[in-house]
């Protein structure tokens, strides 16, 4: 390894707590990326000769607000900042200094706050995402386009956009009381989730970059597990990222065809992630009731557990299922339901289960492969190519459609040959 | 005499390498993990889950709590270690200089004594 590449994953792993701090300081989050931007270059000239500090974070912090204080200062002719200059000329070790004043308490609010800014309700949620992307994980505007398929001129406009919105409320938020902490907590919850599934949920011919986004996510969670390490929600979200993730090498095959978990070759999933993902999960249910990313980790869990698909606990997925949807009821959880109840019920009392979900379903594509497999178990040919049809006409994913299609030549060769 | 060559890094710095960097820095300790095998001087190695997986055991007074997180909360924390056979200190700081530098720090410390299976 390089210095360059130990630098490189240093500056990178400090970004989110760095900037959190600095726009905090600042109030202001160009201004803040400036300086940190600043702060990195820096570093990349010295940290080579005198070897990376002992705390780059802290020493990121302080150069980045020295930068910013002394561009402010150019900008303002001779107004000085009284407070600034006492901090710049404090005697003793600045870095120790700043270790102090970025402190774990500080710091848990800072991060929280940075995040918390990004998922502005006024903003659509994908704005949401990329607003994060940039800030808090410092993709570039580029990267963040391949993402989300998009031009960057209209990607940069829609982070610039989103980007004022935050800013009028970043001056807004200031150190929050327990409850509000709490719902700032679930919303950035939220936000990481939505950052995973947007990644896991993707395309095949963008999959090296949705994949990056997968990476981002988890490194959202881990920085909010790290910051509250005692909220079983964020080890449950923590824990189901990882082991949906855990699988991503087993989720196409060679023509980026998607496999389905029960065709999937477990021994490409990663067994290091599950493990991580199921300690986790045992340490977030010896706390209270558990909420629904512990059991929908939970679920992943049951899955992940089983060597082969024959040896799935079908069963436990059932119940787990039941009670997500005591928790978080929606029509989704209950097509899940459906498919664990067709393992242990049959296709037939699935069908059943799913016979409600019609109309608020009809233009979810899952629900109609999901119908149409059923169908096609117990024969159904003709409706199973009507539901796979209906899918097909609401845009799958490339890998998806072709999937579907296998499923229909298989279906045509069965009618034609009862025909026949 | 045993060594432990214990590894300190940031929590998660060598997930922000990118496939190719950690593929070169796990080479180094397959090369070292190989040779010390042949030699006949390796013990366990592990490499430890990231803090947010730990847990606490500590007493409190006159009970026994269980924590969330690990024993300190420091920048850099221990991530694995290696335990190793050496004729001298020199030889263990050899054997720790043969891990990747530049993300983490080597802690060679000395062992008292060494049970279990192997020892």
């Amino acid at each position: 390894m390089t210095e360059g590449d130990a630098i490189a994953a240093h500056l990178a792993a400090a970004r989110p707590r760095a900037l959190a701090a600095l726009t905090r300081y600042l109030r202001d989050l160009d201004l803040a990326e400036d300086a940190y931007q600043e702060a990195c270059l820096r570093a990349m000239r010295r940290w080579p000769e005198q070897g990376p500090p002992r705390d780059p974070t802290a020493w990121l912090v302080l150069v980045a607000r020295n930068a910013a204080i002394d561009q402010r200062r150019r900008a303002r002719s001779s107004l000085h900042d009284p407070l600034d200059e006492a901090q710049l000329h404090e005697p003793g070790d600045p870095e120790a200094l700043y270790a102090a004043a970025i402190d774990q308490a500080n710091l848990r609010d800072d991060v929280l706050r940075l995040l918390f800014m990004c998922c502005h309700p006024e903003l659509p949620q994908r704005d949401q995402l990329a607003l994060a992307l940039k800030v808090v994980a410092g993709l570039s505007v580029a990267e963040i386009a391949r993402a989300f398929v998009i031009r960057p001129k209209a990607m940069e406009r829609r982070i610039t956009r989103a980007k004022k919105k935050a800013a009028a409320v970043a001056a807004k938020l200031d150190t929050p009381a327990p409850r509000e902490r709490a719902e700032r907590l679930n919303a950035v919850s939220a936000m990481v989730y939505l950052l995973f599934n947007e990644g896991y949920s993707a395309g095949a011919g963008e999959l090296h970059i949705r994949t990056a986004l997968c990476e981002e996510a988890i490194r959202l969670a881990r920085l909010l597990l790290a910051m509250f390490p005692g909220q079983a929600e964020v080890m449950g979200l923590l824990a189901l990222c990882l082991l949906h993730h855990a699988r991503r090498k087993a989720r196409l095959d060679g023509d980026g065809r998607l496999v389905p978990l029960d065709e999937q070759d477990r021994g490409l999933w990663d067994g290091e992630l599950i493990a991580e993902g199921r300690v986790l999960i045992e340490k977030a249910l010896r706390k209270d009731a558990a909420g629904p990313y512990q059991v929908q980790a939970a679920i992943s869990a049951v899955h992940c557990s089983a060597k082969r698909a024959e040896q799935t606990d079908w069963a436990e997925i059932g119940r787990l299922y039941a009670l997500l949807e005591a928790l978080q009821p929606s029509p989704i959880v209950t097509l899940n339901r459906a498919v664990a109840a067709s393992k242990i019920d049959g296709a037939a009392a699935a069908i059943a289960l799913l016979q409600p979900l019609a109309d608020s379903l009809a233009d979810y594509r899952h629900y109609h492969t999901t119908l149409a497999a059923f169908q096609a178990e117990l024969e159904q040919f003709e409706a199973a190519r009507a539901a796979y049809r209906r899918a097909l006409d609401l845009s799958p994913t490339q890998p998806e459609a072709a999937y579907i299609e296998a499923q229909l030549m298989e279906i045509e060769e069965k009618i034609s040959a009862a025909v026949g | 005499m045993h060594y432990s060559i214990l590894i300190y890094a940031v929590d998660g710095i060598f997930e922000r390498l990118t496939e190719e960097q950690q593929e070169a820095a796990l080479q180094k300790h397959r090369d070292l993990q190989a040779k010390l095998t042949e030699e006949g001087r390796l013990g366990a190695v592990a490499k430890l889950m990231a803090t947010s997986a730990a847990m606490t055991v500590r007493s409190q007074g006159q009970s026994v709590v269980v924590l969330d997180g690990p024993f300190a909360e420091t920048k850099e924390q221990l991530l694995g270690f290696y335990v190793v056979e050496c004729d001298s200190i020199e030889d263990a700081i050899e054997a720790a200089k043969q891990l990747p530098q530049g993300i983490a720090a080597m802690e060679v410390r000395p062992i008292a004594w060494l049970g279990g299976p192997g020892s």
